[in-house]
């Protein structure tokens, strides 16, 4: 019986110290700081192709609804081949809008995209960002 | 008045000398009968006992196992104990539960690790709370598995302590089996010597 006894007293003893996780060390985890704002999420994303075809230089222009400056400085633009594959950031913006292949860097080649928006905000050095809007399909015609 | 102290003198060294002799009982002292010897030839047998005894007693020392450097060994090394006293399964089996308790603690801690530092990098607040997670629940793992090697570690030191006694009673055993194949035996009725 103390046997027993002794045995369930060490497993409670390392389910509280299991219990006793990791600390929240992220200087910008939202939930380890209350004085941290997450960005809102992006809504009313639209996508549309704004060069002629057979045109060489493609764009893609894009707008949002403008999230409250308060909690967000800016935006991130992704791009992807498909619709779960992984997202490439292309751009950073400052506004509610983007066009996507309107500088040197850019390379929009015809075919089918993936795209996505999120906010962020900037906390000392670092940026926090938001989560992410819905994603919207992009066709790229030659 | 003179005549008085003599006598009480008298008096006092004589009660002293009885309450001495109520004291020191001489004979029951002088009664080789109250060991069990009858006569000196008996007496001569006991000693020869003892002496063998002694002799085993020193061949015992040799052959046994200390308990303290069995659990020193146990200590540092979870079973090593157990293979000094001749437990080599049971050796095995705590070494190997030790072994993969710890092993896997350290599997999971690293794991935890990894995720930890992904969090402390993390920006994105849906990536922040999914390594916060994954690296808290690898940690629980962790915990719970190096629990799991305490666990075994602290009956490894139970068990080495049984083992031992339980491994110098056998040796003490044998030795008196050994001892019972010489000519010479020792019984609990004392010495017998075989033609």
């Amino acid at each position: 019986m103390k046997k027993r006894s002794a045995i369930l007293f060490l497993i409670l003893v390392l389910v509280l110290l299991s219990a006793c996780g990791l600390r929240r060390k992220n200087p910008i985890d939202p939930y380890g700081n209350s004085d941290i704002l997450v960005p809102d999420v992006v809504i009313n994303l639209t996508g549309s192709v704004q060069s002629s075809p057979g045109s060489t230089n493609k764009l893609v222009n894009f707008n949002w609804t403008a999230n409250n400056p308060f909690s967000t400085d800016g935006y991130y633009l992704y791009r992807s081949m498909s619709f779960n594959s992984s997202y490439a950031r292309i751009d950073t913006v400052t506004v509610n809008s983007c066009i996507h292949g309107s500088k040197p860097w850019h390379s929009v080649t015809p075919g089918d995209y993936w795209y996505k928006v999120s906010a962020w905000k900037s906390y000392n050095d670092r940026r926090l960002e938001g989560p992410y809007s819905d994603r919207i399909f992009i066709r790229v015609n030659p | 008045m003179r005549k008085s102290h003599i006598l009480f003198l008298l008096l006092l060294v004589i009660s002293g000398g009885l309450f001495a002799q109520l004291r020191f009982d001489i004979e029951a002292f002088s009664d080789t009968t109250k060991y069990g010897w009858e006569d000196y030839a008996a007496r001569a047998d006991y000693r020869s006992e003892l002496y063998n005894r002694q002799q085993l007693l020193h061949i015992y020392e040799l052959e046994s196992q200390p308990l303290t450097a069995n659990i020193l060994k146990s200590a540092l090394v979870p079973g090593w104990g157990q293979f000094s006293t001749n437990a080599p399964v049971k050796a095995e089996i705590i070494i190997g539960a030790e072994v993969l308790a710890m092993g896997t603690a350290f599997l999971f801690y690293d794991r935890s690790m990894n995720y930890y530092r992904k969090y402390q990098n993390a920006s994105q607040v849906g990536e922040i709370e999914d390594y916060y997670k994954k690296a808290r629940t690898a940690n629980q793992y962790a915990t719970l598995t190096a629990g799991l090697g305490l666990i075994v570690w602290i009956y490894n030191m139970y068990d080495v302590i049984v083992s031992t006694e339980e491994y110098n009673a056998s040796i003490w055993q044998k030795i008196l089996e050994r001892n019972r194949d010489s000519a010479l035996q020792i019984t609990p009725e004392g010495l017998e010597l075989r033609f």
